[in-house]
């Protein structure tokens, strides 16, 4: 097992040292606007500095870091002091945490170091916890580090510094040596690339020496065009590692090699100049964790809020991954591997989210700058979720800064947000943001006046609250808080359309305020502990005239006690249990519900008879799960898990076995199978008695898949998963609605392949995904009948992105996006409803024909001013650049005898500035 | 839902429903034989069920046929028929006498407790014969035997189980605030063969357009009694009258005007678009204008006008 030790892309908050007046000129103006905001319950998003410090791009703020930019106040820095970044001297190696090594877990530990004028860390903390006992090894270690202080004008200075600590290790076949042959380690190797920190330029012709402690060992090598330079035949050690260029500078780091090991570094340079002085270095070799999913795709926050056509919604990019299909309109449902949009469960921080996105679709109801990665798992996932039988997307938000206060203000045309981070204690930091909608101040210039009377056009706000204490290094609680509002009122004074149904009030609210409490403990070196506790009302109200009414209160409330544990050196289990609680009242009025999804219209809406329905009640759903890793021979995983859940609401049980099995082949080759079975409850109208049949099952489906992973070379991955999925006891409802409205005689089944690419090449400055899906997913509703396709049935699915950064703060970047048209039912005449004069449809075969191919291109342009102590960016995102007219849907005349397509979104320009402190 | 319609708005679009550009049936009327007020028959009743018909030209010979059923316990779409049909039948095309094409109905007598409704499946050919596949015709959803075009439409009639539903009565007709009584005259016509027709100038803007005002009687909006909510509460509410406006030319701004519970005066008022100027013949364009009322529980009544729509 080894151990690489990585000096990080490093930026320096020096304390109290650089130049006070100009940083307070910053600051006030971005916290004088945030309680503006809050004055005005304007919303916001925020981004803290570390976040895109780790990524080494214009993300991320380069404090000290000089672009090639020279920026009015840098100007002003004519006596600026000579400044000099602290070098690590003594490196202390962290200590594999022991579950964490059985689990061949890995991982990178951002630590925020303060370094004293005599060069020891006096302060340590971890930027961002990532759990598994990485965290406290790393803070252990770093606490104990050495450094030459940094200096301004010669004289020591205290100074702080991020520093990444990478946790990797190679697992071991306990084959021992000939017992006749004298222990040799194998040599290491060190090999990197060395860059200009503004646009991660390669930097050619920079001489690397490098040198052992002893002065035994010293290579000298020097870079090529893309400023690649390596050494081989290194004996393990602790290595000082010289980088030396004209027009850059010199420095010098650490560097740990191993046996047998490639360690990567990159290193960036700053350009000196009269007024900065100071080098940015640092070096990266970020690891993927290994997953515990057949397939589980990972989206890091270094890339979340940079993918074209996003508008900079981190959500938004889930759509971009292999299995999720386009929604119509570019709404908001997350369609997964050709499964209903109910089938699938979106998570924030383990609680599952009521809404995704503000008015079904515009803008995800989180400030993306507060996430720290998507986790996206589209079938076969982990026993610890259930109730679902689609896809799981996890996101998780990630700890309020500790190095500083942290500001983000951003301002565009569909909303403004504002963002603060800071530690409040040593162990414990807050963030907080506000954002608010600016689209009622477009809508009445957009929507036809002659078509509505506006009482509230519509707006949204939400905000988030997010806090990490930490209390010790075992434990780590976590209190989140947020919520969220959508509204939206209209008079449709005369009837809109062909259906007077469409008429009268219409209103739209959602709103929901939600805690989590989240407490982690390392209990003891094999075992771990989570709790987790959330809850809060959620409000949805949508009213129609007198046609259509839906008022519903409900509190939902979720808990989860998990452990975790290292029973055998080869062997974690992990058992939980978690339940949801939700009690509730709802009215509705309005059309006899019906099946949700391979129904076609079947005609107006003032043709429905009304149907009320009033409830109060509490539905809860009790389960308990346990989940065994085995770490077999050859590379081999095995993870075999069983759940158990129970539905109040049905009084019945499910018990859902799952296996996946996942085998290095090779350290860049990884065959993956996965067998599961999943089930969930009907949905809530289709089994409450008076609306529909309280009598119904779970329905269940079985996930499996079997695919391959591939390391082609340093940030190229490529991947192939098949999968087929066969659903069973699907609710359908019965021809015309007769009793029992609903039953369970439905089955599905889904198939096809997945293909995934995504490039990020450490030190290169570009990244991007190549996704392609090719799937058919059907369904047959009743016994008897034929299979049909499936209403989001995509055949192809086809996305290619990619992000470049160019020099001088300048970045851009495109989607392409090549879809099959979403299948749709044919109309081929129509029935006169004699008794209000509009029409019924006649409609062929369900979902028999499809809208054309979808193809669009979405673009986004940003630049970024690099200040001393903040940046400005400007960005433009351009979605559907040269406005295709993709056929979403077919529009009918009053009686069904002609029709035209309807097209999607057209060409969309959003733009918007933020600046960050 | 707000995209949706953005994007509704940025495609083509389809020629409204208020717009009579083919034969078309508007309304239909069922009038106890014994008290042509009523719209709910009793079971043994005889019924005379009268469909408006209404042509930007002359009406064509239309070939027409029904059956009646008693229906099946459906939710939600057109209704099904339970069991075999208790009255049918079928009728060479005729040109229609006053635009309305009559067909007779009993109600049996012999009905399920609790059964409060019949059902009527009609089928016509405009300019062609019925075929006589009955079954065939309402399953293919094409009624004519050669040529013609097709009609297939459902009306449900309730009955009068103790409760009666008197039809509406439209009282006035009012164009820019003065009474409006012309009758719609056969078409094709002309605006000289019309000279007391209302006479409407365009004055060659863009989307000019009249207001027009339609009265229902005081006696038109009934109270009833009705279960809401639940658990069901029996409650008293007043008809809304919605008003299906028509027009051979020209845009209405709505297709359904209403005379709602809380509105007082009884009217409802809704504008016209006129057409193109570069529409408008040199002697003028008749327009004829259909108003068709309903209760919302089965009681009809409508009236046409006309004008006479000329250039500046």
């Amino acid at each position: 097992m080894g151990e690489t030790e990585v000096p990080t892309d490093t930026f320096l908050h020096f304390l109290r040292s650089t130049n006070p007046p100009m940083l307070s000129a910053v600051r006030l103006p971005l916290v004088s606007l945030f309680f503006v905001g809050l004055f005005l319950a304007s919303p916001a998003a925020a981004q803290s500095g570390d976040e895109a410090a780790q990524s080494g791009d214009e993300e991320a703020p380069q404090d000290g870091a000089a672009g090639g930019d020279a920026s009015p106040e840098e100007g002003e820095e004519e006596q600026a002091p000579v400044l000099v970044a602290p070098v690590l001297t003594d490196f202390v190696e962290a200590e594999y945490p022991a579950e964490a090594a059985a689990e061949g877990l890995t991982a990178t530990v951002d630590l925020i170091l303060t370094i004293d004028i005599e060069g020891n860390v006096s302060e340590a903390s971890v930027a961002a916890p990532v759990g598994n006992g990485f965290d406290e090894a790393a803070l252990a270690a770093g606490r104990q580090f050495r450094f030459s202080p940094a200096t301004s004008d010669g004289e020591p200075i205290p100074a702080r510094i991020r520093y990444r600590y990478v946790f990797e290790m190679t697992i071991a076949e306990p084959d021992p040596p000939p017992p006749d042959e004298p222990e040799v380690p194998d040599p290491g190797a060190l090999e990197g690339r060395v860059l200009d920190v503004d646009g991660d330029v390669a930097i050619e012709g920079a001489e690397v020496i490098v040198t052992s402690p002893d002065e035994s060992v010293a290579q000298r090598a020097v870079t090529g065009e893309d400023g690649a330079f390596s050494f081989t035949d290194l004996p393990p050690g602790t290595y000082s590692l010289r980088v030396v260029t004209e027009e850059h500078g010199e420095q010098t780091q650490n560097e740990e090699v191993s046996e047998n090991e490639v360690t990567a570094v990159v290193y960036r340079m700053t350009i000196l100049d009269a007024g900065d002085d100071e080098d940015v270095f640092g070096a990266t070799a970020v690891i993927d964790p290994p997953p515990r999913e057949v397939t589980r795709r990972v989206i890091r926050r270094e890339e979340l809020t940079r993918i074209p056509g996003t508008r900079g919604d981190a959500l938004r990019a889930v759509e971009l991954l292999p299995g999720v299909a386009r929604p119509p309109f570019g709404g908001g449902a997350v369609i997964i591997r050709g499964s209903a949009p109910n089938d699938s469960q979106v998570f924030l921080d383990s609680t599952p989210v009521p809404l995704l996105y503000h008015f079904g679709g515009l803008t995800s109801f989180i400030n993306s700058r507060l996430l720290q990665q998507i986790d996206f798992v589209p079938g076969n996932f982990s026993a610890r979720y259930g109730r679902k039988i689609g896809g799981i997307l996890e996101v998780i938000t990630r700890d309020p800064a500790t190095d500083g206060f942290h500001g983000v203000a951003e301002f565009g045309v569909i909303d403004m947000s504002l963002m603060a981070e800071f530690p409040v204690t040593e162990n414990f930091s807050m963030a907080m943001g506000v954002r608010r909608s600016l689209i009622d101040v477009v809508f009445s210039q957009v929507i036809p006046a002659d078509l509505f009377t506006i009482t509230a056009a519509p707006a949204y706000y939400d905000y988030q609250l997010f806090t990490t204490w930490t209390p010790t290094d075992r434990d780590r609680v976590r209190f989140n808080f947020y919520g969220s509002q959508d509204r939206f009122e209209i008079v449709i004074d005369d009837a809109l359309g062909d259906d007077p149904g469409i008429q009268g009030d219409l209103g739209i609210t959602t709103r929901f305020n939600i805690f989590q409490l989240a407490w982690k403990r390392q209990i003891n070196a094999q075992w771990d502990m989570n709790l987790e506790l959330s809850g809060g009302p959620i409000q949805l109200e949508f009213g129609l005239g007198d046609e259509l009414g839906f008022d519903a209160l409900f509190v939902q409330f979720q808990g989860r006690a998990e452990v975790n544990g290292q029973v055998h050196e080869r062997i974690k289990l992990r058992m939980g249990m978690d339940i949801q609680y939700t009690p509730f009242t709802l009215d509705f009025v309005g059309p006899p519900v019906r099946q949700q999804e391979g129904t076609p219209d079947d005609g107006p809406l003032s043709a429905e008879e009304l149907t009320y329905f009033s409830a109060t009640d509490r539905a809860y759903r009790p389960s308990a799960y346990v989940e065994a890793e085995v770490a077999a021979h050859g590379g081999v995983k095995i993870i075999g898990g069983v759940r158990l859940d129970y539905y109040r609401e049905i009084e019945a049980f499910t018990i859902n076995p799952r296996l996946s099995v996942l085998w290095n082949v090779t350290d860049d080759f990884r065959l993956k199978f996965g067998l599961g079975q999943y089930s969930q409850p009907p949905e809530f109208q289709e089994s409450a008695e008076g609306l529909g049949n309280p009598n119904l099952t779970p329905i269940h489906s079985v996930h499996s898949t079997i695919g391959f992973d591939w390391q082609v070379a340093d940030g190229i991955r490529f991947g192939v998963d098949g999968f087929y999925k066969y659903l069973w006891d699907r609710v359908v409802g019965t021809p015309g609605g007769i009793d029992p409205v609903f039953t369970n005689q439905g089955i599905g089944r889904i198939y096809g392949a997945e293909i995934s690419g995504k490039i990020d090449p450490v030190g290169r400055n570009f990244f991007g995904y190549l996704s392609y899906t090719v799937s058919r997913s059907e369904r047959r509703d009743l016994p008897g009948q034929e299979f049909r396709l499936f209403d989001f049935d995509q055949t192809h699915i086809f996305t290619l992105a990619m992000v470049y950064k160019l020099p001088r703060g300048w970045e851009v970047g495109g989607t392409l996006r090549l879809v099959s048209g979403n299948p749709t039912t044919p109309v081929t005449g129509g029935l006169l409803n004699a008794n209000d004069g509009t029409f019924f449809p006649f409609n062929g075969a369900v979902n028999s024909i499809r809208n054309p191919l979808f193809n669009r291109l979405d673009l986004r342009v940003q630049k970024t001013w690099q200040f001393d102590a903040w940046k400005l960016a400007f960005f433009l995102d351009i979605q559907n650049v040269y406005n295709r007219a993709n056929q979403e849907a077919i529009l009918y005349n009053y009686d069904y005898s002609e029709s035209v397509p309807v097209p999607g979104l057209p060409i969309i320009p959003a733009i918007g500035i933020r600046g960050e402190l | 839902m707000v995209l949706a319609l953005v994007c509704v708005g940025c495609g083509d679009t389809v020629d409204p429903g208020s717009l009579i550009d083919k034969t078309r049936i508007l309304g239909v009327r069922a009038e106890v034989d014994a008290d042509a007020t009523q719209s709910w028959p009793q079971p043994g009743d005889a019924v005379t069920t009268r469909w408006l018909v209404a042509s930007p030209d002359a009406i064509e010979p239309i070939g027409s046929a029904y059956f009646a059923c008693i229906p099946a316990g459906t939710a939600f779409g057109p209704g099904q028929c339970e069991g075999e049909p208790f009255a049918f039948g079928i009728n060479p095309p005729t040109v229609p006498a006053n635009g309305e094409i009559e067909l007779p109905l009993t109600i049996p007598t012999e009905l399920d407790d609790g059964q409060d409704q019949v059902l009527m499946f009609g089928a016509f050919c405009f300019g062609g014969r019925i075929s006589t596949d009955l079954e065939g015709v309402f399953e293919s959803g094409n009624p004519c035997a050669g040529e013609g075009r097709g009609r297939i439409a459902i009306l449900t009639v309730a009955l009068d189980l103790g409760r009666q539903n008197a039809h509406p009565e439209i009282q006035e007709v009012a164009i820019n605030d003065v009474p409006w009584v012309d009758a719609a005259p056969a078409l094709p016509t002309t605006c000289a063969e019309n000279p007391t027709l209302p006479n409407v100038v365009h004055t060659g803007g863009t989307d000019e357009e009249i207001e027009i005002v339609v009265n229902a009687t005081p006696d038109s909006r009934e109270t009833f009694m009705t279960e809401v909510g639940d658990p069901p509460e029996t409650v008293e509410r007043q008809e809304t009258m919605r008003i299906s406006v028509y027009s051979t030319h020209g845009v209405f701004s709505s297709q359904f005007i209403f005379i709602d519970e809380d509105e007082d005066g009884g009217a409802a008022d809704v504008n016209w678009v006129l057409p193109e100027v570069e529409e408008i013949p040199a002697g003028g364009q008749v327009v004829n204008f259909f108003f068709v009322m309903r209760d919302v529980r089965g009681g009809v009544h409508w009236q046409s006008r006309a004008l006479c729509l000329t250039r500046e």
